[in-house]
């Protein structure tokens, strides 16, 4: 059974092809999906095979075996105007979005009166913005997800569902495995209770406590991958480390 | 693994900087590389204290933000007169601009925007910025001012120290020398090589 009022907005990516995968296996396809083109260099991307869901398949092969009605943009950009028109003409009242990383959605399409789900790897407010798995990690020893509609402000929508999830056995997998698939998981719960009780019930993000992240520096990625940990009193430690400077 | 080197500070950068996007995991080494490329950076610096107590002499009075800036006065005013609550506005209001650009303006008009100023000195601000994100980070812990410093080093590194006074050589050298120690202090020790 597929779900009438809901699209999906994405480009072909990990995260879009666990999606599919995801949302196929629970019996939740959305209704009608858009694909944009992913940009420099989005062919060589490496989608490593992976246990934890199919991330050979393409997006649109995924399409096709799911019945899912798809149209493909030729725009690299989610906020180039025909992805704004195809969105617009279609009847779908909430677009799941997978659009590419770096990119925010902007007016064109929040101002559709349309509503954009999206996934976001980390607990709102705290954690909003860039890689913030990666500082979860670092900071709490956490893996997180929040899933939210998207709003003007970065990461400021209201939310519909969050959960924790283990940290995965090996670490190098988060970019192109873990991630996408803790995100499809909160996804297809998200759908599910939709589905359920027929409201996704949003809720507003505390007023306090937010923070924004922006795109890691790769010497703390790899601390984060090599098992890194903030340490509590890293205030003492530095201080006492700044008290031996010359 | 064969040594991947420490690709962040190249020259090349200054004119580009880098956007850190898709940035490939390398392994310990990577982490044995950059600590090799700060090591190199370090011995740039000398050993030279004292210039930088000397630039702050005098300064701790920190605007509010935002306001018309010349961006040298106002990082040694923060370093002066570090955890005010205006110089923590003015923290983020710089760690926005810069992570958002990856550019440090000699002067900001009062909408933040970098303006030309011809007697504004641009030679320090990489270097004070850093120690005043690695200072940031040693009181708070705050991961976001570290990851600034880590970018903000890059950049002075890729810059070269030519045009750097003896209090902005001393001010880099101390942030690097926070930033080694806040690191190790993640714990990801890398593997001795072969």
């Amino acid at each position: 059974m597929r779900l009438e009022d809901i699209g999906l907005l994405a480009v072909d990516s990990s995260r879009t092809r666990a999606y599919l995968w995801a949302l196929g296996e629970a019996g939740l396809p959305p209704s009608r999906a858009v694909l944009i083109q992913g940009g420099p260099g989005a062919d060589q991307r490496h989608f490593p095979a992976t246990p934890l869901f199919d991330n050979r398949t393409p997006a649109r092969e995924r399409c096709a075996t799911l019945g899912i009605p798809l149209v493909e943009a030729g725009a690299a950009d989610p906020n180039d105007p025909e992805v704004a028109r195809t969105v617009a003409e279609a009847s779908q009242s909430v677009w799941i979005y997978a659009g590419p990383g770096g990119i925010r959605v902007g007016s064109g399409l929040l101002g559709l009166g349309r509503e954009f789900l999206h996934v976001h790897p980390g607990r709102l407010p705290a954690f909003r913005g860039s890689t913030t798995l990666y500082y979860s990690l670092l900071a709490e020893g956490r893996c997180e997800a929040t899933a939210l509609f998207l709003r003007p402000g970065l990461d400021e929508g209201p939310v519909l569902a969050h959960r924790e999830f283990p940290p995965p056995a090996d670490l190098r997998t988060l970019d192109y495995e873990y991630d996408p698939y803790i995100r499809s998981r909160l996804l297809v719960e998200t759908l599910e209770r939709y589905r359920r009780e027929g409201d996704f019930r949003p809720r507003p993000q505390a007023a306090v406590g937010g923070r924004t992240y922006y795109i890691m520096h790769p010497v703390l990625r790899h601390a984060a991958i090599l098992g890194g940990r903030l340490p509590e009193d890293v205030a003492q430690v530095l201080q006492d480390q700044g008290r031996h400077l010359p | 693994m064969t040594d991947p080197g420490y690709p962040y500070a190249d020259p090349d950068l200054h004119r580009e900087p880098c956007a850190y996007m898709y940035t490939p995991y390398q392994g310990p080494d990577f982490l044995r590389a950059w600590r090799e490329s700060r090591e190199g950076l370090l011995r740039a610096c000398g050993t030279g204290t004292g210039p930088l107590a000397g630039a702050l002499e005098g300064r701790g009075a920190v605007p509010p933000c935002p306001a018309p800036v010349r961006t040298r006065d106002l990082l040694l005013d923060l370093l002066a007169a570090p955890g005010t609550p205006r110089g923590e506005a003015w923290l983020e209001a710089l760690l926005r601009r810069f992570e958002l650009t990856k550019r440090l303006g000699p002067a900001y008009d009062g909408a933040l925007k970098p303006i030309q100023d011809a007697d504004a000195p641009a030679g320090d601000l990489e270097a004070l910025l850093a120690l005043a994100l690695m200072r940031a980070f040693a009181s708070h812990g705050d991961l976001r001012w570290l990851n600034a410093a880590l970018k903000v080093v890059d950049l002075a590194a890729a810059r070269g120290l030519e045009r750097m006074t003896p209090a902005g050589r001393e001010a880099l050298a101390r942030a690097v020398l926070l930033e080694r120690a806040a690191v190790q202090a993640l714990g990801p020790e890398p593997e001795e090589g072969p």
